[in-house]
């Protein structure tokens, strides 16, 4: 699974223009990412966000997260089943528990257990680009261990079709 | 004590959306609504939708049906899509006709795609979505698996070749020429006969001391040239050290052909030889007939016997071996 990971990084770097040196296939994916921000001048952090919104753009990653949910608001109160769906695919990749509470405003808050910085930031970005991809209007603020999320529409626009089936087209 | 239970039609749908309720003769009452996309049109009767998963003749669904002893599975075939089988079960709630409940089964991802269905055509206790979802999961995996073993094969086959060839010349190296030895004398997948050809170039040093070191490369390249253009597509030439050369030419060989052969190459090499350095080559043949599949190196040695045989008759020459058992190698002298 740490290949798979790493070739993720790999494909995601080279989709940003960000030239791979020799060996890079070496590093910890972390390394990769650290590397990758430096040379592109802009936090880490932003970079693990791109990559985020990155693994949604991609077909297959993009029909396995539609499977969590009708719209946003049902995906974003499924998220703590993530964790355990990867686990479904492959057991040998350690992923935070996340937990979700709703505030009395309407807010509503995802925690990260235990898991490095790094995870919060991905979520953060795929978070983006879900909401995109449904056509919901949300605010997403990094806090201490985890996000804050403001969805003021979730049918502001129209969501990108999905169907159940990879070979259906719309009956 | 038993709990009676009425429920609505509305409630059944949402707790069974592929529900069938039906008459003991197997005209339809009324269905859920998954139920109702896959059902024809104008269905009347039980017949209309399913055929028996063993493919009896028609008429025997109902009898089917009302077979079933209580938790027997009843799996039937759409009538108009046989690939699709449904799984499912019968209850007899009590106002004289019958309850029946489906599922995909298997069936799951063509009938989704088949009918275009939906999260809401399925039951939120249902594991369609789970079951769809891990299949492409693990398809996109293994793709990438798949992937990586094809990387991996290639890099082995890759670290392969180079472990067997020569890198100045590209020919195959000593060790590529064990391995294609081996192959040659193996009674299974063997070439059928073979000669074996064992070459040494003749005062090859006098290029190295008059040209340099880069000029001596430069011949060892035209010498693998020359020795590429005699041999055919299934022959191995190798490069087994300095300047000795080493060619499998696979067939049945008599003395003359190979001789032929010889002299040709030399010829070839002579060609190619610098300026005033009086390049040529001294070779020394064996046929592979009376050898056994282990006997590579003995081989070997009475290619070089014969190679030194050439040596010692003045150079410039072909010299083959007489069949093991016999006496010393036979000298050919190549036609100046």
């Amino acid at each position: 699974m740490h290949d798979l990971v790493s070739r993720t990084i790999e494909k995601f770097l080279d989709a940003e223009s960000v030239p791979l040196q020799a060996g890079a296939d070496m590093l910890s994916p972390g390394q990769m990412l650290r590397d990758a921000a430096l040379h592109l001048g802009k936090p880490v952090d932003e970079l693990i966000e791109d990559l985020g919104a990155w693994l949604v753009r991609q077909d297959e990653i993009w029909r396995l997260l539609r499977f969590c949910g009708r719209d946003f608001l049902d995906f974003l109160l499924r998220l703590d089943e993530l964790p355990e769906r990867i686990r479904l695919v492959t057991d040998d990749l350690s992923v935070p528990e996340i937990a979700l509470s709703r505030s009395d405003d309407g807010l509503l808050w995802v925690t990260l257990s235990d898991g490095p910085a790094a995870w919060t930031a991905l979520l953060s970005g795929l978070l983006r680009a879900m909401a995109d991809d449904y056509g919901a209007l949300c605010v997403i603020t990094p806090g201490e261990g985890g996000l804050c999320i403001d969805v003021s529409d979730s049918s502001f626009a129209a969501a990108r079709t999905f169907h159940l089936s990879s070979k259906a087209h719309a009956p | 004590m038993t709990h009676t239970l009425t429920l609505g039609q509305d409630a059944l749908d949402r707790l069974m959306p592929m529900h069938l309720c039906i008459a003991q003769c197997g005209l339809i009452h009324f269905a859920g609504p998954t139920m109702r996309k896959l059902m024809p049109p104008c269905a009347q009767g039980v017949e209309d939708i399913f055929v028996e998963a063993q493919g009896a003749a028609s008429g025997h669904v109902i009898g089917a049906i009302r077979g079933a002893a209580p938790g027997d599975r009843l799996a039937l075939r759409l009538r108009h899509r046989r690939q699709l089988m449904l799984r499912g079960h019968v209850v007899t709630p009590g106002f004289g006709g019958l309850l029946l409940n489906f599922g995909f089964g298997v069936s799951l991802s063509d009938a989704v795609a088949a009918f275009g269905l939906t999260e809401s055509d399925f039951a939120p206790t249902e594991l369609a979505l789970e079951l769809m979802f891990l299949q492409e999961a693990n398809r996109a995996v293994q793709q990438e698996l798949a992937r990586f073993n094809r990387h991996l094969m290639l890099a082995r086959q890759d670290a392969e070749r180079e472990a067997h060839t020569d890198a100045l010349t590209g020919l195959l190296n000593r060790r590529g020429l064990q391995a294609a030895l081996r192959n040659a004398l193996d009674p299974r997948g063997g070439m059928g006969g073979f000669a074996l050809v064992h070459l040494d170039l003749d005062n090859f040093k006098q290029v190295n001391d008059r040209l340099g070191h880069a000029a001596g490369d430069r011949l060892l390249g035209d010498v693998a040239h020359v020795l590429g253009r005699v041999v055919r597509s299934r022959d191995h030439v190798a490069r087994i050290g300095g300047d000795e050369f080493v060619l499998i030419l696979g067939g049945s060989w008599s003395c003359q052909a190979l001789t032929a052969i010889g002299t040709r190459i030399i010829r070839g090499i002579e060609e190619a030889s610098p300026e005033g350095c009086g390049i040529s080559a001294s070779l020394g043949i064996v046929l592979s007939a009376g050898y056994a599949a282990d006997a590579i190196d003995r081989m070997l040695e009475d290619a070089d016997v014969a190679l030194y045989q050439s040596k010692r008759m003045g150079k410039g020459r072909v010299s083959v071996a007489p069949l093991p058992l016999e006496g010393g190698p036979r000298p050919l002298t190549a036609p100046r």
